[in-house]
C-alpha cells in the first residue's frame, strides 16, 4: 500500500509508520511488519535495585542500633559491630550475589570481609580470636573453596588458577604471624599453611603452563 | 599455528565496559533478509562452523586485575527466535556468555553485537561468512569472488590484531592533542520528546535505489554520506531544533573506517569519529549548510597526519603508566564519575554510521534480499541513524526511544519529494501510544 500523505510505499500495512494516518479511513487497523509481533509491555528495569533497598534498610537498622547502644547503659559499643555486619551484608548482596565478577574475586572479597569483621569484633569485644582463629580458618576455607571450584570448573574457569594460587600464598600468613609472635595459637595457622602449601604444589605441578598464561591474562603482563 | 584462546581488548573496546549502564550498552544490529524462510537447525550448524573460523568472536568478556579481556568461550552460542525488543542488553545470562546473539524470524537472520567485539565492518565479514556457510549447507554452490572469509579459509592472525596498537607512533605526552580526538565537550542539542515508558525501541527503515541516490549526490558534488548526514541534521533542525529557544549545536558523530587508509584487515574495532557540529541559532538554515558542515568535518578528519595523531593520542591514554597500574575497580570509579557528567550533558545529538556497500558476491543475489544495519539509542541520545547498501538497495535505518517520529518523517518525506521511490517499514513500537 501507499501513503498518499508521505508518498512512500508502506507494504501490507494500512497505517503509515511516519504520519500514522490510515491509508483507508474506513478499514480496521492492519499491521503486518517484518518484525516479530509486539508482546505485552515490559516495564523498564527497576531504578531501585535490591542492593539499594537493602542499603536503606541497613542504614535505618544501623541508626536504630547506635541509638539503642548509646541510650542504654552498656560498657561495650556493640552497635559498631552491628554497623559492620550490615555493611558486610551490603557487600554480600552487591559484590557477590548480584555481581558478575569472577568466582575467585568473590571468594577473595568474601574472605577479606569476614576477616575484617573478625578484627572489628576483636576490637569491640576485647578478645584475641581474630588473628588466632578467624584469620587462619577463613583463609583455609577460602583455599578449599577455590581449589574445589577450580577442580569442578577447570574447563570453564581457568582464571581460578590465579585466585587459587594467590589464596594458597595467603595461607602462609597466619604461620608468619605466629612466627612473629603476633599470636600464640599454633594449630589453626599450621592447618592454613598446610592447606595453602598443598594447593600451591598441586597447582604448580599440574598446571604450570596454564598458570603462566592465566597470570598474563589477568595482569596483562 | 595454535589458535589464541584469549585476546586483549582493542584500544576502543577497552572503553566500552566502563560506559555500559543499565539502560545503555553500545550495541549494533545487522539483519539479513533471505529469499526463503530460515531453517533453525541449519542456522545453528552454520553458526557453529563459522565460529570456529572466527576465534575473536567465540569469546566471553572477563575481568582482569587492570583491564578486561576476552577469553575463549567453550559454551555453545545458541540461535534464538528474534525478540520483539530491538537490541536488548547482551548479558552473560542471555547469550551464554557470548558478546553477540544470532536470531531468526521468518526469512530474517538478525545479529546483535556488543561493540567490544568488533565494529560494523568486522561484523559484516563474520555475517557474510555465516550466510555463505548457511547457503552452502542448504546445498547451494556459490562463487564467493574472494569477497568472503569462508569457513575453510586459513585464519590470518592480522584479523584479530589491535590495529590501533599496530599503527601507534610513540608520542610525548606534551605533543598529544586531546581536543582533536574528543572534539568539543560542550553539550549538544538532543531530541526532545516523550520516550517509551517500557522496554524496547522504535525502528523505521527506508529502502531506496542506491544508484539513484548516488547519481543525485554526484550531480550535486557530494558523497552519499555527506548528503545523508547533512539531511539528517537538517531534519533534526526542521522537525525539532528550530522550535527550541536558544538551542545547543546539533552534533553528529560519524565513524570513519580506518582500514583502507591503514591497510588493515582486522575484524576488531578500527574506527575513529568525525564530529559534525552545526550552530542552529541562526535563522532559516538550508540543507546545503548542513551538508557543507558534514563534508568539511569528514574531509578534515580523513587525513593521515590527523588520524595518526588521534591514534597516538588514544593509544597514549591506554599506555600511560597510571592507567596501566590502576586496578580495574578504581578505573570503574573514575569512569562512573565521568559518566555521570556526560550523561547529564551529552555531547552528541546522534550517531550516523554508513557502513557502505555490503559487498556480497553476485551469486548471492537470488538468495539475499537485503541487509539492514542499526545502531543502539539510549535515553540521553535517543536516536541513531545508519545506512547500508546491498546490491542496488540503500537501506536507511532509524532507531529511537522517542514516541514521535517527526525527524524520520521529515527526512523520508524530503527524499520522497526529491523523487526517490521509497519503501518504508517499521516495528510500530509507538503504535499503542501514538494512535
Amino acid at each position: 500500500m501507499r501513503c498518499n500523505y508521505c508518498n512512500v510505499d508502506i507494504g501490507d500495512n494500512n497505517i503509515c509508520p511516519l504520519c500514522h494516518k490510515k491509508v483507508d479511513e474506513n478499514s480496521a487497523i492492519q499491521i503486518k511488519t517484518e518484525y516479530p509481533k509486539k508482546q505485552a509491555k515490559r516495564p523498564l528495569p527497576l531504578k531501585v535495585s535490591p542492593k539499594n533497598i537493602y542499603l536503606i534498610i541497613a542504614i535505618i537498622a544501623s541508626i536504630v542500633s547506635i541509638l539503642i547502644c548509646y541510650l542504654t547503659p552498656t560498657t561495650t559499643l556493640w552497635c559498631w559491630f552491628m554497623v559492620a555486619v550490615f555493611a558486610y551484608g551490603y557487600l554480600l548482596i552487591g559484590n557477590t550475589i548480584f555481581s558478575n565478577s569472577e568466582i575467585g574475586t568473590k571468594i577473595f572479597l568474601q574472605g577479606s570481609c569476614l576477616i575484617a569483621l573478625g578484627y572489628i569484633y576483636e576490637a569491640i569485644f576485647k578478645t584475641t580470636v581474630a588473628t588466632s582463629y578467624i584469620l587462619p580458618i577463613v583463609i583455609t576455607f577460602m583455599i578449599i573453596v577455590s581449589s574445589a571450584m577450580l577442580t569442578i570448573f577447570y574447563k570453564h574457569n581457568r582464571s581460578l588458577f590465579v585466585s587459587c594460587c594467590l589464596m594458597s600464598l595467603l595461607g602462609f600468613l597466619p604461620i608468619i604471624l605466629y612466627a612473629c609472635k603476633v599470636t600464640t595459637t599454633l594449630v589453626p595457622p599450621v592447618i592454613s599453611a598446610v592447606t595453602g602449601g598443598s594447593a600451591l604444589i598441586l597447582s604448580l605441578t599440574f598446571g604450570f603452563k596454564k598458570l603462566k598464561e592465566q597470570f598474563e591474562k589477568v595482569f596483562h603482563i | 599455528m595454535a589458535l589464541k584462546n584469549w585476546f586483549r581488548l582493542d584500544n576502543s573496546a577497552k572503553l566500552y565496559p566502563f560506559i555500559t549502564t543499565k539502560d545503555s550498552q553500545n550495541l549494533f544490529r545487522f539483519t539479513v533478509e533471505l529469499a526463503f524462510d530460515i531453517d533453525k537447525n541449519i542456522l545453528q550448524q552454520a553458526l557453529d562452523t563459522t565460529l570456529k573460523r572466527f576465534p575473536s568472536f567465540a569469546v566471553r568478556l572477563r575481568r582482569g586485575v587492570f583491564w578486561y579481556y576476552l577469553e575463549k568461550n567453550e559454551k555453545q552460542l545458541l540461535v534464538q527466535p528474534e525478540s520483539d525488543i530491538i537490541m536488548e542488553q547482551i548479558t552473560a545470562h542471555n547469550c551464554n556468555d557470548f558478546c553477540f546473539r544470532v536470531m531468526y524470524f521468518n526469512n530474517r537472520i538478525t545479529f546483535e553485537f556488543f561493540h567490544i567485539l568488533c565494529d560494523g565492518s568486522g561484523a559484516l565479514q563474520f555475517i557474510k561468512s555465516l550466510i555463505h556457510t548457511y547457503l552452502t549447507l542448504l546445498g547451494l554452490d556459490l562463487d564467493t569472488e574472494n569477497k568472503i572469509l569462508t569457513a575453510d579459509s586459513p585464519i590470518d592472525p592480522r584479523e584479530y590484531e589491535d590495529s590501533f596498537a599496530e599503527n601507534y607512533k610513540p608520542v610525548k605526552l606534551k605533543d598529544i592533542n586531546i581536543t582533536n580526538l574528543t572534539g568539543s565537550t560542550s553539550q549538544a542539542f538532543t531530541l526532545p520528546g516523550e520516550q517509551f515508558d517500557h522496554l524496547g525501541k522504535g525502528a523505521i527503515t527506508a529502502d531506496l535505489s542506491a544508484k539513484q541516490v548516488l547519481a543525485y549526490c554526484k550531480s550535486n558534488g557530494y558523497t552519499v554520506t555527506h548528503f545523508l548526514g547533512g539531511l539528517f541534521m537538517y531534519s533534526v533542525y526542521m522537525a525539532k531544533g528550530r522550535f527550541v529557544k536558544n538551542p545547543k549545536d546539533i552534533t553528529l558523530f560519524i565513524p570513519i573506517n580506518l582500514r583502507k587508509l591503514y591497510k588493515s584487515v582486522t575484524l576488531r574495532n578500527f574506527t575513529l569519529f568525525s564530529r559534525a557540529r552545526a550552530d542552529i541559532k541562526k535563522q532559516d538554515l538550508t540543507l546545503e549548510y548542513f551538508i557543507k558542515i558534514v563534508q568539511d568535518s569528514i574531509e578534515s578528519c580523513y587525513k593521515k597526519e590527523y588520524l595518526d595523531n588521534n591514534i597516538s593520542t588514544t593509544m597514549k591514554g591506554e599506555r600511560l603508566w597510571i592507567m596501566r597500574i590502576m586496578p580495574l575497580f578504581i578505573k570503574h570509579l573514575v569512569f562512573a564519575i565521568n559518566n555521570e557528567k556526560s550523561l547529564k550533558k551529552p555531547t552528541k545529538t546522534a550517531t550516523f554510521s554508513n557502513v557502505g556497500i555490503a559487498d556480497l558476491p553476485k551469486s548471492f543475489e537470488p538468495y539475499v534480499k537485503k541487509v539492514t544495519f542499526m545502531l543502539h539509542a539510549c535515553p540521553q541520545v535517543p536516536i541513531s541513524f545508519t545506512a547500508i547498501t546491498t546490491y542496488d538497495t540503500l537501506t536507511i535505518a532509524f532507531v529511537r526511544l522517542l514516541k514521535d517520529t517527526d525527524t524520520e518523517k521529515f527526512f523520508i518525506n524530503y527524499l520522497a519529494n526529491l523523487g526517490f521511490d521509497i519503501s518504508v517499514s517499521s516495528n510500530y513500537w509507538e503504535v499503542d501510544d501514538a494512535l
